[in-house]
């Protein structure tokens, strides 16, 4: 089936699937987050439709909302369809397709650990690909690298270089001075902070 | 929960008190930094669980930094063994967004050394996976005739392991004089050197016996879990992206697709099971062979598209594009055969120069979704077998 009657026939069982116009790229439908396992299961049991295989499943952060993508695919038919869920910058939440494609599983783990969408009824929702105790959604456009890891520093020292360059600072020696200064007072500050843990 | 169960032929528990064995990461036989988390009764696995992301590099993320054509270079990274075929599955996601025609001379250069990629992709696993089951020699005939693939991509792009060859719009480098008659001379090799190889290995009993009946995927469950490519192939599921999406020049192009055919008395694997690790390895083997027929007819087509005057726009090797990539708002899934099965490149343009997503999705992500199932109540050494079988490429796990 074409794009078009595939979505005249999602639209006669769920009327609140939409296909926005688009200029360019691959047409998709937007299905609401509520009804979203409801609708994908109608779409993989459907002997007309009958998508039994899920190509991919992905997180993706607009700027302004995140998005769970499924590229649906049809080995009896030989169609397929791009389905789309919009979520939330905050407490994005989605009920797993885990319970269809078992291949999801892998996949919403990946979506989770990059972007922070909370797959409901997922059966092992951790982070897959960044250690277990790492911090913040990866994935976001707002997503801010952190400068040490467990006491790590992640970033190189010449990176302090290229910042104090574009400050004006040229004098190498200077720098030095400046970094060694820094460490020492995190130190510290740190060692000012377990002092007073101590007292308490 | 798993939709399918189907019991695995596996062996009967000891029910002695489980223990908790880390392979991995750094073990001979993991193909890169692959940590399981095997919990055993006695000789047998209960449990497998892949835990990765050691090499993790954030190479999606890249790409929503810098623009379209210097995303290319990190396609090779994606997955080592083919790059080419890496850039490829980028390449057509872009200029499918973009709307860009490739003219005719680019997509036979971009077949060929896909072609001729897959060949060398698969050497290394049907080596690896001999040598992980004990045959040393194996691997070495397939590191040499690697080498010789490895040649060629020198002559046409000056580089061994990452290429970095394939560009939006065509190819980097029009072929060097000669190169055509080199390709069709290593087909000629390696013609005769398969067949060597098979005697070698493929029809070896001791071989057979370790792969055969291990590490079954029913064809249900290859879908379901997503398997893609040789894998899938080898669970008798007839699906090829080459054949049946065809892109670039596929459609105009004789190959057969070949698929598992365990537990058929005149098939290949006749005291094999459908979708064991036998199955898998010679659904790779055939397919270097299928790889062969195709470099056969692309050289033809070269030969006869070289007889073109210089300034026609079918001999050129590259489109003419825009010098800085804008493309218009949208988003598309395009997937390509890859040896490691289809890669699927999931590109959202929001009309910069710059993409606002790029999602790999690779063949061996998916296949390490299924190892827990898969290696349930085999023997520990078994799961060297399966692991070799599912040829997983760890830099394309991690990405």
């Amino acid at each position: 089936m074409e794009f078009d009657a595939l979505v005249a026939k999602l639209k006669e069982k769920w009327p609140q699937a939409e296909a926005p116009k688009i200029e360019n790229g691959d047409p998709f439908v937007v299905i609401p987050t509520e009804h979203a396992v409801a609708i994908m299961r109608y779409l993989k049991n459907d002997p007309d439709l009958s998508f039994d295989s899920l190509m991919s499943l992905c997180g993706a952060d607009s700027g302004a909302e995140l998005w769970v993508v499924y590229p649906l695919h049809s080995l009896k038919h030989l169609h397929r369809l791009l389905v789309k869920v919009v979520l939330p910058r905050t407490n994005p939440e989605v009920e797993t397709v885990s319970g269809l494609w078992q291949m999801a599983e892998f996949f919403e783990r990946e979506a989770y650990d990059l972007y922070g969408i909370q797959f409901k009824g997922h059966p092992d929702l951790r982070r897959i690909l960044n250690p277990p105790d790492w911090e913040g959604w990866p994935g976001r456009k707002d997503f801010e690298y952190p400068m040490e890891y467990q006491g790590i520093p992640t970033v190189r020292a010449d990176q302090f270089f290229d910042d104090a360059v574009s400050k004006g600072i040229t004098d190498r020696e200077a720098l030095e001075k400046e970094i060694t200064a820094r460490a020492e007072a995190e130190v510290k500050a740190k060692l000012a902070a377990a002092a007073q843990e101590e007292k308490k | 929960m798993p939709n399918v169960v189907i019991e695995n032929v596996g062996q009967p528990r000891v029910h002695s008190e489980e223990m908790v064995l880390s392979m991995g990461p750094h073990h001979p036989s993991t193909h890169g930094v692959l940590r399981l988390e095997v919990v055993t009764d006695g000789e047998v696995v209960v449990s497998a669980r892949p835990d990765i992301g050691y090499l993790h590099r954030a190479i999606e993320k890249i790409g929503e930094y810098v623009d379209y054509r210097q995303f290319m270079p990190y396609t090779d990274r994606v997955d080592y063994l083919c790059s080419m075929n890496s850039n490829y599955a980028y390449a057509l996601a872009v200029e499918k967004l973009g709307g860009f025609k490739i003219p005719l001379r680019a997509e036979l250069m971009r077949v060929m050394v896909a072609e001729l990629n897959r060949i060398s992709s698969h050497m290394i696993c049907i080596g690896a996976l001999a040598m992980d089951m004990g045959a040393y020699t194996p691997f070495l005939h397939g590191i040499c005739h690697r080498e010789k693939v490895n040649d060629i991509f020198e002559d046409v792009c000056g580089a061994r392991l990452t290429y970095n060859y394939l560009t939006i719009g065509g190819v980097s480098y029009d072929a060097p004089p000669g190169w055509i008659e080199k390709c069709d001379k290593f087909v000629s090799y390696l013609y005769p050197k398969m067949i060597e190889f098979n005697d070698l290995i493929t029809g070896n009993t001791i071989f057979q016996e370790r792969l055969c009946n291990v590490g079954i995927v029913s064809p249900e469950q290859a879908v379901n879990y997503g398997l893609v490519g040789p894998n899938l192939r080898g669970s008798g599921v007839k699906w090829d992206v080459r054949r049946n999406e065809p892109y670039s020049i596929y459609d105009q192009l004789k190959f057969e697709v070949p698929v598992g055919d365990g537990g058929d008395p005149n098939g290949s694997n006749p005291q094999g099971t459908l979708g064991d690790c036998y199955d898998r390895y010679v659904v790779r083997v055939k397919e270097v062979f299928e790889s062969l027929k195709i470099l056969r007819q692309v050289v033809d087509k070269m030969k006869e598209n070289e007889k073109l005057p210089i300034d026609h726009p079918d001999r050129q090797y590259q489109g003419k594009l825009p010098a800085r990539l804008r493309i218009k708002k949208g988003e598309v899934y395009c997937r390509s055969e890859n040896p490691r099965g289809e890669t699927g490149y999931y590109v959202v343009s929001d009309g910069t120069d710059k993409a606002m997503r790029i999602k790999i999705r690779t063949g061996s992500f998916s296949a390490l979704g299924c190892f827990e199932l898969v290696t349930r109540g085999l023997l520990i050494g078994d799961v060297i077998a399966v692991i070799g079988s599912f040829d997983i490429v760890l830099p394309e796990v991690d990405r």
